[in-house]
């Protein structure tokens, strides 16, 4: 696998359970990326990534040494010290409130994915490249969550079925480019949904594809 | 308790012994009184008439008489009223021996005029023991007990002493008869050894006056009561005591002496009331007893007993402890460990009390000075034995809900841990592995995928797809066990997460941001669940409410719907368990139902639960 200038994209992949990480490591170097190093807790991770260089770091959630947030943190870290790496959060948890948290404290280049996601390796390769490109990924199942949440009055419920479809899409960091590959329609129709929703739940437009992403959870997790 | 009717009959007993006691000795009283008034009248009419020479002037007789009847006046009453109590005899003696020696006219005989003047000022004697013994009559130290012996045996030497070179007729006093002790007339040296007998009076006076503040100073509160009257009255009366010594050594002009001296002795008239007031104020409590049995008679709400006990003593800071035999402890009255004084503890007195089956039933703490009055404790304990045997229970019954109460916390406490430590496990464990096998299955598709085996292809995707399910399910089965999320980030997070995946809208109003003890962040949890849960299966409900709020240390979760009521907690819905976990960490659990009009749960947990262990250990 390789960016545009033909170089193989590299990775650094940080998880305590070593039958996972393994794994892991193998499905991905099948895939055509190339490990360039892994880690076992949150110091290691840091060490190889400044050794290494590589172009995208893939993080447990949860790691030692209190099985907390060692994960949230350490993606904070790494996007810290160093601007261009792409860092994806990998966790057992559907909760909003985690991606919401590494979603916050990032301008792009982040993002939080169901470990299942393995299970689909195309997407699962897909999201990792969009985050070495500085995009913003949130895992389906948390947007789904967020658009299934039951109120009353919810301007979700005034959206046509195609605009929902659209808005989740959004949700998950896609850029227009994206949903109109994804959709199988043309950049105009995806732009005029994109105005139409936007205008429907009161949010300001935004050439940003970060901005756009962090104000529709921020409206939906409201 | 099979011997209560023994109960009635110990407090009788001790009524009764009180009651003999003052029977036989009714007598002394008037006899006393009567030998005393005698005195004082004899003293007046045959001093005021007689030996003008040498007597003091009429006023000064008269006061004089009068101070002596105050003695004797107070002994009467103090008898009366405490007949087994040495003050009223020492009361009485110093009123008595005040009246010695006679007048110089009363008697003509040489030698009864000089024992009389022998016997002057023996009345210091018993009012010596007084200072030293007062209120109870009884000298407790051995420095006391000598002082006393050497004032007996200094008084008649001192006296003799003086009067070994004295004529009285030579000191002016010509109607005098002889005295029959006099070696020979040498007025210079009679007048040298009376002044040495007063030096020696005023080192007694000192010397009891010291021992008076000593014991003041180390006086427990209940014997202060008594002694401050005493310590009013002493600075008069040792005004006049300087004031007689002094007169002895420079002789002051007569007119002086006549004018002052009424007054010197209304200053020592003090003292008798002053010891009466004391003794009067220190048995206030012994009357009480009558109050407190008659108190025993009304129903008494729980811990009022301690109160009335200590009024009865008259001690203030009584207390009392429970002795709990089977768990072999003491207890207060509302079922709290009590831990004794220890031995040495001189401030503080123990008395033991048992029950109707002369088992251990009580311990009374008390000002230790209520050790001396064995038979007031023993009275006030007779008359409230019964109450104290119920309190009794009722202190156990206490405890032993206390013990209740902290062992369901501890179960519960228990229960979470397990839960927690059964989500980590699934975490740890299942999870990963099926992750691990998931990169493996996705390995194998991709190399078929090369191969092109079209049915190996599907049943890989069949496999794959029922991988993906089980970690879904098995995700919300640790999640309904123990969600991480409440463990990780708290009760705010938790419950806007339960809020989002309701089936019912679900709005909430309030939520603390801060972090609690693990067990009260479980029990709140929980009980926002069971309730959103309840509101969706029962209520029929189109809106929950959730309002989570802290206010007085306490944890207030409220869930309310706009459903039908009519729900009950024992139901059958999970709610009955709620209660118990809320109620193990000291809360209050409530629903509110009524018919048509939804249901409103709420759930005040404290945030310092007492008893209960909330820490992450097992």
């Amino acid at each position: 696998m390789s960016e545009g200038d033909g170089r193989t994209t590299r990775l650094v992949v940080a998880d305590d359970s070593l039958l996972f990480r393994r794994g892991l490591c193998l499905l991905l170097e099948e895939a055509g990326f190339e490990i360039a190093g892994e880690a076992n807790d949150p110091d290691q991770l840091l060490a190889r990534v400044e050794m290494e260089s590589p172009d995208i770091a893939i993080v447990d959630i949860k790691m030692p040494p209190t099985f907390t947030d060692e994960g949230l943190r350490a993606a904070n870290e790494l996007r810290r010290r160093h601007p261009d790496l792409g860092v994806l959060v990998l966790s057992q948890y559907l909760e909003v409130h985690y991606a919401m948290k590494l979603i916050e404290n990032q301008i792009r280049g982040v993002g939080y994915l169901l470990k299942d996601r393995v299970t689909a390796v195309d997407e699962f390769t897909d999201a990792i490249r969009r985050v070495g490109r500085g995009g913003s990924v949130v895992d389906t199942g948390v947007v789904a969550e967020l658009l299934s949440r039951r109120r009353t009055n919810n301007p979700i419920d005034g959206l046509t079925d195609r605009e929902r479809e659209v808005l989740s899409l959004m949700a998950e960091g896609r850029s227009n480019h994206a949903i109109q590959e994804r959709l199988y329609i043309s950049a105009r129709t995806v732009e005029t949904h994109v105005r139409n929703i936007l205008m429907k739940l009161g949010l300001e437009d935004t050439p940003d594809d970060h901005r756009r992403v962090l104000a529709v959870l921020t409206y939906l997790k409201a | 308790m099979g011997g209560h009717k023994d109960e009635p009959a110990a407090s009788v007993k001790v009524a009764t012994r009180r009651g003999e006691a003052e029977g036989t000795q009714r007598w002394v009283p008037a006899a006393i009184g009567g030998l005393g008034l005698l005195l004082g009248v004899l003293e007046l009419v045959l001093g005021v008439g007689f030996a003008p020479e040498w007597s003091p002037a009429p006023l000064v007789i008269v006061v004089h008489a009068v101070v002596g009847w105050l003695f004797v006046g107070s002994s009467v009453v103090a008898l009366a009223r405490r007949p087994r109590n040495r003050v009223g005899f020492l009361l009485a003696a110093t009123g008595v021996l005040w009246y010695v020696p006679p007048g110089p006219g009363l008697v003509e005989s040489p030698v009864a005029f000089s024992l009389g003047l022998v016997g002057d000022g023996l009345f210091w004697l018993p009012l010596v023991y007084l200072f030293l013994s007062f209120p109870l009559g009884r000298l407790s130290s051995r420095v006391d007990r000598a002082v006393v012996v050497s004032l007996l045996v200094y008084l008649p030497v001192g006296n003799v002493t003086s009067i070994l070179f004295l004529d009285p007729r030579t000191a002016g006093c010509l109607a005098c008869p002889p005295n029959v002790f006099m070696l020979r007339n040498d007025p210079s040296l009679a007048t040298s050894l009376m002044t040495i007998d007063s030096l020696v009076g005023v080192v007694f006076g000192v010397l009891v006056l010291v021992r008076f503040f000593l014991r003041w100073r180390r006086a427990t509160p209940l014997l202060r009561r008594a002694l401050q009257p005493v310590l009013w009255a002493i600075g008069p009366a040792f005004l006049a005591a300087i004031y007689f010594t002094l007169s002895f050594l420079v002789v002051p002009p007569r007119g002086f002496q006549e004018a002052v001296l009424p007054f010197v002795g209304l200053a020592l008239a003090g003292l008798p009331v002053a010891f009466l007031v004391g003794l009067l104020r220190s048995r206030l409590g012994r009357s009480l007893v009558g109050e407190l049995v008659v108190e025993l008679q009304k129903p008494m709400p729980h811990g009022r007993l301690r109160e009335a006990l200590s009024r009865a003593l008259g001690d203030p800071t009584m207390e009392l402890a429970f002795w709990l035999p089977e768990s072999g402890r003491y207890v207060d009255d509302q079922g709290a460990q009590f831990r004794l004084p220890s031995e040495e503890n001189e401030i503080r007195g123990v008395t033991e009390l048992i029950d109707s089956d002369r088992e251990p039933l009580a311990v009374l703490i008390h000002d230790a000075s209520l050790l001396k009055d064995v038979k007031r404790v023993e009275a006030v304990a007779g008359a409230a034995r019964l109450t104290l045997e119920n309190e009794r229970l009722h202190a156990e019954l206490r405890a032993q809900l206390d013990a209740v109460r902290a062992s369901r916390a501890r179960l519960v406490d228990t229960a979470d841990h397990a839960r927690r430590r059964l989500e980590r496990d699934l975490h740890d464990g299942a999870q990963q592995r099926l992750l691990a096998a998931s990169t493996a299955m996705e390995r194998a598709r991709m190399f078929n995928s090369n191969a092109g085996d079209s049915r190996l292809d599907d049943l890989l995707e069949e496999v794959s797809a029922e991988l993906k399910e089980t970690l879904t399910e098995l995700r919300e089965l640790a999640r309904g066990i123990h969600p991480a999320l409440l463990t990780d980030e708290g009760l705010g997070p938790a419950i806007e997460s339960l809020a989002r995946r309701a089936q019912l809208p679900t709005r909430i109003l309030s939520i603390p941001r801060e972090r609690f003890p693990t067990a009260v962040e479980a029990a709140a949890y929980f009980v926002v669940a069971e309730g959103l849960t309840n509101a969706a299966k029962h209520a029929g409900a189109s809106e929950v409410v959730v309002r989570a709020e802290t206010s007085d240390g306490s944890l207030r979760i409220q869930i309310s719907d706009d459903g039908v009521g009519g729900a009950d907690i024992d139901g059958g819905s999970g709610l009955g368990g709620l209660e118990d976990r809320v109620v193990s960490l000291g809360g209050v659990f409530d629903m509110d139902s009524p018919d048509g009009d939804g249901t409103t749960i709420t759930a005040t947990i404290p945030l310092e639960p007492g008893a209960t262990g909330s820490g992450h250990q097992p």
